[in-house]
This record gives C-alpha cells, structure tokens and sequence, in this order.
C-alpha cells in the first residue's frame, strides 16, 4: 500500500524514455508502455531520493496548489504506475 | 482508423531463427521451419534495428525459435542499446549460462522473458521434447536475477499442466518475480496441430481464471499478472497484435514482414522481406499490410458492431484455419455462423484426455561448450 511515507522508484526493466517520432514521453517495460505527459514526467523525476509526502509539499509549493489535491493527485498517478509494474515502492 | 492516422509501430519482434533445443508441441513457429541457411546476416539484422529505431519504434524483442542459437545474439542487443531500442529476450533459457548472460547484460539488454511449461518435469519434458528442462530453466532464473536482469516468468498453460497454476504462481512470488504471464497456447501452427491433444477444458479454464484473479488482489503491487485465455471459450475474439498492422511489425527469420508472426498463413497476401523492401515501406505502403488494417476490410456483422475498434474483428489466421475464409467472422465471435460448430469441437477436444502430442519436427542439437 502507497503511502506519504513510501518513496517511490522505477522498477528494475523499466526506463523513462523520449519517443522523438511521436513528441511524447514514454514509460517503457516489459512488452508495456505508458504514455507520460509533462507533469507526471516532472513528478517522476522530482520523486527520487524523498518520500512522497515530502514531494507533494515541493510541488504544492511550488505550483501554488492545495496539498491534500497534490496529495491524492500524485497517490493515485503512482498507484496506477506501481499496479502496472512499473514503480517499486519501500 | 484511417490511413491519415498511421502511425509507425511501437515494437519489432525479430524471430531470429526457427532452430531451438526444444520442440515444443504448442510451437507459434509456422510448420514450414526456415533452416539456418536461409536466416539473415549479422549485418541485415543490424540494419532493421536501425531502420526500426529510425521509424520511432520504441521495442524490440529478441525471438525465435531460440534466439540464443544464434551465436551474434549479444551483438545484436548491443547494437539495440545503440540506437536506443528497449530490448527484450524471449528464450527458453536452456543455452543460458553464467558466462554468456553476463555478455548479454553487458551489451545492454534490458528484459529477459523466460518461459515454462510447467514445473514438473514429467509433465514438461513431454510437452517439450527436452529432457531435464525444468531443471535448466530454474537455474536460468537463478542467472538473471543475479545478474539483476528484469525477468518475467512466461507459463505456457495446456490441459496437461493447468492443474500447476497455483504451484507456477507461488513459485514466482518466492522467486520475488515482478511480472508473470499466465500464457494459455494460441491454437495457430504447431499448436492448432495439437489442439486435441493441448485444449484445456472450460472447467479448467474457469478454475484458472478464479485462480488468476485471487492471486491478482492478493499480489497487487508486488508482481503483475497477465493472463492469456484460449479465446475458443470467449464470446469475443481478441483485437489480436492489438490490431493487424496496427502496433507490431514482425520479422522472420529470412528476413519476411509480417504484421503477425502467424500471418504466412494467409497465402493469398504476398508479404514484402528485407532487405527487398524497407520495414517503413513494408509498414506504410504494402497491400498485405494494408490488407486487414483497420475497419474498412470488415464484413457484416462486424462492420456495424460496437466492438470493431476493440477487437479488430480478431483474427484473420484464425478465421482462414477454422471459417477456411480469411476475409469472414473469426469463428470465436458468438456472431460467427461457424461459432458452435468450432466451439463444441474445442469442448470435444478437451474432454479426449491423452492425445499424443506431434512435436515440432525439425530440431537443433544441444552442443555443450
């Protein structure tokens, strides 16, 4: 179970990657692939080495958002991307 | 989807050669194997990764056959790394040793599949055609995750090892594996030889589907399960490659495109090879792939059906091998006139008990080194 406490890491096989052809950003795994837009990019790439409560007070910082809709917004991005094998968590 | 929207495709699967140690009984390999002599060179396969990079596919992966019979495999994976190709091995894992995964790893391969026909050996060996395969495989597993390979484990389920599921599936969360396909024969080539001999029975399927389904809530987060049913039991036929020619371009060991690895079957289609033709040309302008792209081919019912751009109107090897019409309904689609008659076959089939099972005839010897 994801929590604030948790941090987060791509799983082993997975990698984050630009697709030149089509302009986008993928997260490629075994025989799967996620399409990631800018901001969960950005949140990806923020969450390495901080929990993911530590994460979500940055971005509520920075982007002048509510924490609690930061929160529930970044938990459930990563419990989609962990389902889908393509996140670890401690 | 419309000429307009086509897009390159996302994954290349090379079939690097049709040679195996195994003879798999439920082989997805044509029946007319390619020998050795006619497989492409170093350099060709070179040169359909570059192409395949360059038309923005993002996967490749590394099959066959056993993909490890061929001796440039590892430079083959070095030169996927190159050009930024995630690379997948798919391999029965019997050729693999400390030495040669340590090689593979360093060229930069990202993903190893590893398939099982079960765990016991009296219930593989005969499948297989291999002697002391379980045994070879398990080591296999214990290589690549200490090489700290990602690794899926790939159970190929008949009804001779369904009743294994629940022991395959507690021994990859032992295993700590992070993925497992639960991967039920496609009745194609080798395998639809078999059917009478390999169907499992809807009783079995309904005990592996309750099975699946536990262990998925039970591992959610830990391990993800795929899970891959014999579609004579569905009511719908599988939108198969994701669609023809929509998402997987194929290539074969003498170098033929095709949309599907099981396509050659549909003799009516000339399908275009490297290095005559290009992949992006084979892709963007070949009838053959044009042939079933899409929706406009489709025949009624299917072309007023709210599942068209689900299921693709199934599959096209299919429909020849059991309507013996390419262009009609898959036979699996409860639409299809020829659905009973194929369905009660299957059931037919599963309740035959032993059967014996054809194995894949042309073979390649084990050499130790």
């Amino acid at each position: 179970m994801l929590t604030l406490d948790s941090t987060v890491q791509l799983a082993p096989g997975t990698r984050l990657q630009h697709d030149k052809v089509r302009e986008r950003w993928v997260l490629l795994g075994p025989e799967r692939m996620l399409i990631v837009d800018d901001m969960a990019r950005l949140i990806l790439e923020r969450s390495r080495g901080q929990s993911i409560g530590a994460l979500c007070q940055a971005l509520a910082a920075e982007f002048d958002a509510p924490l609690a809709t930061v929160e529930s917004d970044v938990l459930a991005l990563f419990t989609t991307m962990s389902e889908k094998g393509f996140l670890r968590h401690d | 989807m419309t000429d307009t929207a086509l897009t390159p495709p996302l994954a290349v699967l090379l079939e690097l050669t049709h040679r195996c140690p195994l003879r798999c009984a439920y082989c997805s390999n044509p029946l007319a194997l390619t020998p050795a002599s006619a497989e492409l060179s170093t350099a060709e396969w070179c040169a359909i990764l570059d192409e395949a990079a360059e038309m923005g596919m993002l996967q490749v992966h590394f099959s066959g056959g056993e993909p490890m019979a061929r001796a440039d495999l590892p430079e083959l994976v070095a030169h996927a790394s190159r050009v930024g190709l995630y690379s997948n091995l798919i391999t029965s894992g019997v050729l693999l040793n400390e030495a040669k995964l340590a090689v593979l790893a360093e060229a930069g391969l990202n993903h190893v599949q590893l398939s099982f026909q079960g765990l016991d050996e009296a219930v593989a060996e005969p499948l297989s055609g291999f002697k002391g395969g379980v045994a070879k495989k398990q080591a296999a597993l214990d290589l690549v995750q200490a090489a700290g390979l990602a690794l899926t484990l790939n159970f190929v389920i008949t009804r001779q090892n369904a009743h294994e599921l629940d022991a395959m599936l507690s021994y990859a969360e032992e295993h700590g594996i992070a993925r497992v396909e639960v991967a039920n024969t496609q009745y194609y080539g080798w395998g639809l030889q078999n059917r009478a001999a390999l169907i499992p029975s809807e009783a079995q399927l309904d005990a592996m589907t309750a099975l699946v389904t536990d262990w998925r809530e039970r591992v959610k987060g830990r391990m993800v399960i795929d899970y891959v049913i014999p579609d004579y039991y569905a009511r719908r036929p599988k939108a198969c490659m994701g669609g023809w020619a929509q998402r997987f371009l194929n290539v074969m060991p003498d170098g033929t495109l095709l949309p599907c690895h099981a396509a050659q079957t549909l003799t009516h289609l000339d399908f275009p090879r490297f290095p005559a033709s290009t992949l992006n040309a084979a892709w963007f302008d070949s009838p053959a792939f044009a042939a079933y792209r899409g929706t406009a081919w489709m025949p009624e019912p299917c072309s007023g059906c709210d599942n068209k751009e689900k299921d693709w109107g199934g599959c096209r090897c299919q429909a020849l091998a059991l309507a013996g019409d390419a262009n009609t309904l898959d036979p699996v689609c409860e639409h299809s006139p020829k659905h009973e008659h194929v369905v009660t076959l299957a059931r037919r089939e599963a309740q035959l008990g032993d059967v014996p099972l054809q194995l894949r005839r042309f073979s390649y010897a084990v050499t130790e080194e």
